[in-house]
């Protein structure tokens, strides 16, 4: 899979509303009603994963790229300080879902599929080196083919233990890369960034790093109670000023 | 309303402004009547026609497109310019605001963020107007005030469908200080949050700081939206947002449900801090 792998399914960059800390997020037919047939994970997980990270896109990569990869031994070629990543999907029966890992982690080049699964069988953990930085996609594979990706970055740490998990919503996709050093307590890991995102496949580390620290972008908007809304983490405390008793 | 790039992206439609306005209710009413029987007018022309011509379908027929200039001329009358004062009564901050309805205005919440005294002003005018907080839904940046007696007309919001990328739209705003500022451009696209919700409309009318809670109109002056977001940086053009109008018919809803939940949650009494470390 490379940085193209299906740029015609994502919304069209918009490079400038950088500034406004992010990019247009959005996974075209993705509806959040979507959301609970992920089933049987946790709450937890799934609401975490539903506040970031939904991206992808249901137009295959260009042939050649993730189609053509096979599972390489780098999972336990790792030498010295390492860290562990697991991997779990909520994929339709028919799908499988897996972790590529980018051999050029700024670029997005250089795939190799590191980890897959399937809804019926968990993936075995694979080994990261610690200390340096990687870019993993996770993927659902249709018909053996990716049918969605979703990219993050991070520099995974030495004796931690990470946690991909991913799911199918609607026509894409949605992951999230979390540190589960504590398994029943996971948390997003601390400096992952999502590459995948604002119409761009390989988003610049450092933009993706700006947006990671405004919490994304105003402009993809967020949902409470049910409703849309700006910015679902705004309080009245501005106004407190202004709100007569 | 937190976060370095959320503050840049307001910043960009934050502070400045403008404005002056003599506009009477008188005014208005004519405005109102006039679109309203121009309407009708148009109406009556088509039922005659299609029925006429045996058409089964139906459907209502669009206003008549105005001119930007008389987009202008209708509209710009509702568009002020609001002040935030602090509490010492200096300047903290500029922005927009829409007339909705007699004394009602509309504008972004974090136009008034931190602030404690309220007005409204017009190029020409020497007074301002105070105006007051009544309506805050801060999770969709959508704040309504009030300023009784505004002789200010009511501008009509959009209705809910109909509008389409590639309409014509006009931002009318106070940015940079510059009274009633119009630009021109289209609806360029609809933002919807991940499950499908319209959150933003996307204009490439101009808006700079200031415009906050300025109006986007459509070729009818009605209201589209409040232009919210701009687009900062050198690599980004024409690339605005603004906030649907739809979200100003639910907000006197929406705060109310707000405001009871608020007074459900219970009180949870302080617990004293204890005394004596763990051993």
């Amino acid at each position: 899979m490379n940085p193209e792998a299906c740029p015609a399914a994502l919304p069209a960059a918009a490079p400038a509303v950088r500034s406004a800390g992010g990019g247009l997020r959005r996974a075209p037919g993705v509806r959040r009603e979507g959301t609970p047939a992920a089933l049987a994970l946790p709450a937890v997980l799934l609401g975490l994963v539903g506040l970031a990270g939904l991206a992808g896109c249901a137009a295959p990569p260009a042939p050649g790229s993730a189609g053509a990869l096979v599972a390489g031994p780098a999972a336990s070629a790792v030498s010295g300080p390492s860290a562990r990543l697991l991997l779990r999907g909520a994929v339709p029966a028919d799908d499988r879902f897996a972790v590529f890992v980018l051999g050029d982690a700024l670029a997005c080049k250089d795939p190799r599929m590191l980890i897959a699964g399937t809804p019926q069988k968990t993936p075995d953990p694979a080994t990261l080196p610690a200390g340096v930085l990687t870019t993993l996609d996770f993927v659902i594979l249709r018909g053996g083919k990716p049918g969605c990706f979703v990219r993050w970055s991070f520099t995974p740490q030495a004796g931690k233990t990470y946690l991909m998990q991913g799911l199918v919503v609607g026509g894409g996709c949605t992951a999230r890369l979390f540190d589960a050093s504590a398994p029943d307590r996971p948390v997003p890991a601390a400096d992952a960034v999502l590459r995948s995102t604002g119409g761009q496949a390989c988003l610049p580390l450092a933009q993706a790093r700006a947006n990671a620290a405004a919490g994304g972008s105003l402009i993809q908007g967020g949902q409470h109670n049910g409703e849309a809304v700006l910015n679902p983490r705004a309080t009245a405390k501005d106004l407190e000023g202004l709100i007569r008793p | 309303m937190t976060g370095p790039a959320r503050q840049a992206e307001r910043s960009a439609c934050g502070p400045a402004a403008v404005q002056a306005v003599q506009t009477t209710l008188a005014k208005s009413t004519m405005s109102t009547t006039f679109t309203t029987f121009t309407t009708f007018a148009r109406f009556a022309r088509f039922a005659a026609f299609t029925a006429s011509t045996a058409f089964t379908a139906l459907a209502a027929p669009p206003a008549a497109a105005m001119t930007p200039a008389e987009v202008f001329a209708q509209v710009a009358p509702s568009v002020w310019r609001v002040q935030t004062l602090d509490a010492d009564g200096l300047l903290l901050g500029q922005g927009s605001a829409v007339v909705v309805a007699p004394g009602q205005l509309v504008t972004n919440c974090h136009v008034l963020a931190r602030a404690r005294k309220v007005q409204l002003r017009r190029e020409g005018s020497a007074a301002a107007v105070p105006a007051r907080l009544v309506l805050w839904d801060v999770q969709r940046d959508l704040c309504q005030l009030e300023a009784q007696g505004l002789p200010a007309p009511a501008v009509a919001l959009a209705p809910k469908v109909g509008a389409a990328v590639g309409q014509p739209a006009y931002a009318i705003g106070h940015p940079k200080g510059l009274d009633l500022t119009m630009s021109a451009g289209l609806v360029s696209s609809f933002r919807r949050n991940e499950a499908g919700q319209l959150v933003l409309v996307q204009t490439s009318a101009a808006i700079s700081g200031g415009s906050s809670g300025g109006g986007l109109f459509n070729e009818q002056g009605e209201l589209l939206g409040l232009t919210t977001i701009a687009s900062l940086g050198g690599d980004a053009q024409n690339l605005n947002f603004a906030i649907p109008a739809d979200w100003i018919r639910d907000l006197p809803r929406r705060h109310t449900a707000a405001r009871a939940a608020e007074a459900a949650k219970p009180v949870v009494p302080a617990v004293p801090a204890a005394s004596g470390a763990s051993r």
